[in-house]
């Protein structure tokens, strides 16, 4: 299907559909309207798939960007808004697409338009429809109340097979007119008329340093970003529409932890300290409650892992957590509606905007980030190296945090260098994080089951019983799986060690130097092959 | 992919009538269909006003080097495209006769379409010859209408002896009647007897004389766009339903 955006105003639509069709007869039906509100994620995962969901008062619509076309279709089956895909009826195939693609992000609602669709044929003296579409025009109420926005306008051509021509000589008759098709799905100008950016926010990060930047000014155009990122999911978590805005805002944070470390001296230090201060205790005020619903968003998987006759004992600890949750939400909105949290926001994008700089503010932003990215990558390649069969866990903690160190450098100045060249490094930095990452988690997850286990050890009721039966299936299904991730470390870590990666960093830094001096490849990690836990 | 063929040893039966029909009738519960007009009369391109384009002739559908898909058009129903006959479809049989293996080369012409259609209805031309030969391989199921006369068993038995002669599956042919008229106490008579003097199988569906199949040259569409209550029309679609049956049992 061609889409043609058409101007706000339009004299004469019918002249325009009449010379659209010269040669032949247009045939317009009587316009119908038709009602939709649109959903997607808070980031955009329906629109960034290609894909778009409607509810237009009798269904559920999942529509192909590309072309309109209803991809899935779920009657209404209750009168209130699903919020997640575990909403839908089970079993519904628009809801399993949706589970694909939102994960455990919620549905919000985008822009309500009410469209007036004239559908038209052209035909020839046969009377066949050699060409066929919609003149559409749609309007919505401002969120804001001011009245009522658009009509947004578009023609819509479906060629017919076998009659390709029609449509290219109308196309041709739309360009006499200055009009073209659009290279954006028309749901894009409707969003936009709306206020609404399609695909404006993402969890990624991307900043746009100049070579030529100081690092004072690479440093506040990076933390203009990450406080953006901070104020964009805040309302989210505060009103709780899912988890995700917490990850997200939590993640700001971290990265903006990260910041002040990697430039520092780009301000001066006694206020680059207390700004550090600042968010290290707002990622303390989130810690918890980012803890909980991780624990809750495996719910399901955690009780699969467990014998049917032992889940229900695994009750106990979830309705623990989720009456832990509350508690933990309740204090985590306090912090982010107490002055404390706004004067720290105000006072740091006053510090941002202003110019009280530190002794290296005026180093070249590259020479910065050279030199940051060559430490971090020799620093975890050390450490890496150091990991053997009688590696605590606490030694595999240290370096995933490192890893997480080298990853945030890459982001933040990933517009300094190639962007192949980056992007090979973050890949092959995600593997070995992944591994890392999978390990913290189960090893995270089996200390909470073990303190869980502790607690009960006081009761000795049949209930309690069954509970540390579940929850003791449990801990030792992680701490298997743990072992199968454990194995895998040596042989993720020599493949991020190995000749590759050190050529494409060398490739990155332009060093011509090697960025590190060890040997390449073999490490003495051989050892956790036995499977040290 | 299913095939379909209409086949008659003798025009004026209705069978392009019927084509079409069970055409729309598949597309209309979402199959992808294409009709195949081999007839070069192209009644059935005349009923959805499809004439061919240019240079789509046997040497597209036939030829080396020739794409059928090039020649279909779509119809103005959704799910359903017709390859529209071409007046060089009088030399289809001279054509096949000049190739070396001639009564697969029509099914080996439309296999490549099955990417993109479930359903394709051949509507054949009343021949006995090369052509009909390659429908008859090309089809799973050959719909032969039959009009109720004592002559139309003999009709099915050249057939058949037609189909053994060249080795061809005699089980495919499926018969119908068609052109009906419960009025007139010859036809209730045969209708109730043909079908055990039979050699062919036959459907239950009976297809009536009516006006709104009559109507269709002036229509110059479906049945049921015009007449969508009418018993021809009604008829139409359970002949549909019981061949859809006995299609998804091939």
């Amino acid at each position: 299907m061609i889409c043609v955006p058409l101007p706000i105003v339009l004299d004469d639509p019918a002249a325009l559909l009449a010379h659209l069709g010269q040669g032949g007869e247009v045939v317009c039906d009587r316009p119908h309207t038709e009602r939709r509100r649109w959903f997607d994620s808070f980031d955009w995962r329906l629109w960034r798939a290609g894909r778009a969901l409607a509810h237009d008062g009798r269904s559920w619509l999942l529509v192909d960007l590309a072309d309109g076309a209803v991809v899935a279709e779920q009657p209404v089956w209750s009168p209130r808004w699903p919020r997640f895909s575990a909403d839908f009826p089970a079993g519904s195939p628009l809801g399993d697409a949706l589970h694909d693609l939102l994960e455990m992000r919620a549905l919000i609602r985008l822009v309500n338009p009410s469209g007036e669709i004239t559908a038209w044929r052209l035909i020839n003296d046969d009377g066949k429809t050699v060409l066929a579409g919609t003149m559409e025009a749609h309007t919505f109420e401002r969120t804001q109340g001011e009245g009522v926005a658009g009509p947004v306008r578009w023609l819509t051509l479906a060629p017919l097979r076998g009659y390709e021509e029609h449509a290219e000589r109308a196309l041709a008759r739309l360009a006499e007119h200055g009009l073209a098709p659009g290279h954006e799905p028309p749901l894009a100008c409707l969003l936009r008329a709306a206020g609404l950016e399609p695909a404006g926010y993402s969890g990624k990060f991307t900043a746009e340093l100049e070579p030529a930047m100081s690092a004072r000014e690479a440093f506040v155009a990076v933390s203009r970003r990450l406080v953006r990122a901070m104020r964009q999911n805040a309302a989210g978590v505060a009103t709780d529409v899912d988890t995700e805005f917490l990850h997200d805002f939590r993640v700001a944070v971290r990265r903006q932890r990260s910041a002040l470390a990697i430039f520092k001296g780009a301000l001066p230090d006694d206020e680059a300290a207390a700004f550090a201060d600042g968010f290290r205790t707002l990622g303390q005020l989130t810690g918890s409650l980012r803890d909980i619903d991780v624990h809750l968003l495996d719910e399901a998987s955690y009780r699969q892992l467990v014998p049917v006759a032992l889940q229900p004992g695994l009750d106990g600890m979830f309705d623990r957590l989720r009456a832990q949750r509350s508690d933990e939400l309740a204090k985590v909105r306090a912090g982010l509606a107490s002055d404390a949290y706004r004067n720290l926001v105000a006072s740091w994008l006053t510090c941002l905007a202003g110019d009280a700089a530190g002794p290296a503010a005026g180093e070249p932003v590259c020479d910065l980030a050279r030199r940051r990215l060559h430490r971090r990558y020799r620093r975890l390649l050390r450490d890496g190296r150091r990991i053997d069969a009688s590696s605590l866990s606490a030694d595999l903690h240290r370096l995933r945090i490192q890893g997480k160190k080298l990853r945030y450098l890459l982001e933040f100045f990933a517009s300094l260098f190639d962007a192949d060249d980056v992007e090979a490094l973050v890949g092959r930095l995600k593997k070995l994080q992944d591994n890392l990452g999978v390990y913290n988690d189960l090893s995270e997850q089996a200390a909470r089951l073990e303190a869980e286990l502790e607690g009960l050890a006081a009761r000795r009721s049949g209930a309690a019983v069954a509970e540390a039966a579940a929850l003791g299936g449990l801990l030792t299904a992680l701490l298997d799986e743990r072992r199968r991730v454990r194995k895998r470390f040596a042989r993720i870590f020599d493949a991020f060690a190995g000749r590759e990666v050190k050529a494409c960093f060398a490739r990155l830094l332009e060093d011509g130097e090697e960025a590190d001096d060890a040997p390449a490849g073999g490490f003495r990690d051989k050892h956790a092959a036995e499977g040290q836990a | 992919m299913k095939t379909i063929a209409l086949y008659s040893i003798k025009g004026g039966v209705g069978k392009t009538a019927v084509a079409v029909n069970l055409a729309h009738a598949a597309a209309a519960e979402g199959r992808r269909t294409l009709l195949v007009d081999l007839d070069p009369q192209g009644a059935a391109s005349f009923y959805f006003r499809v004439r061919p384009r240019a240079g789509a002739g046997k040497k597209e559908l036939l030829g080396k080097g020739g794409r059928a898909e090039r020649a279909i058009r779509a119809t103005d129903f959704a799910g359903l495209d017709i390859l529209p006959a071409h007046r060089s479809f009088r030399g289809l049989e001279r054509a096949l006769d000049a190739v070396k293996k001639p009564r697969k080369l029509l099914a080996r012409r439309l296999a490549p379409l099955r990417d993109h259609h479930d359903l394709v209805i051949l509507d054949a031309p009343p021949t006995l010859t090369l052509v009909a030969e390659g429908v008859f391989r090309a089809a799973d199921l050959v719909l032969v209408p039959v009009i109720p006369t004592t002559l139309s068993v003999r009709m099915l038995e050249q057939l058949i002896a037609f189909f053994d002669r060249e080795e061809l599956d005699a089980g495919r042919l499926l018969a119908f009647f068609c052109l009906a008229d419960r009025r007139k106490a010859l036809h209730r008579q045969l209708l109730a007897e043909l079908p055990q003097a039979s050699p062919a199988a036959f459907c239950r569906t009976v297809i009536p004389n009516s006006t709104e199949v009559e109507r269709m040259g002036l229509e110059r569409r479906p049945v049921a766009c015009f007449a969508p209550r009418a018993p021809g029309t009604m008829a139409m679609l359970a002949l549909w339903r019981e061949v859809a049956g006995r299609l998804d049992g091939c």
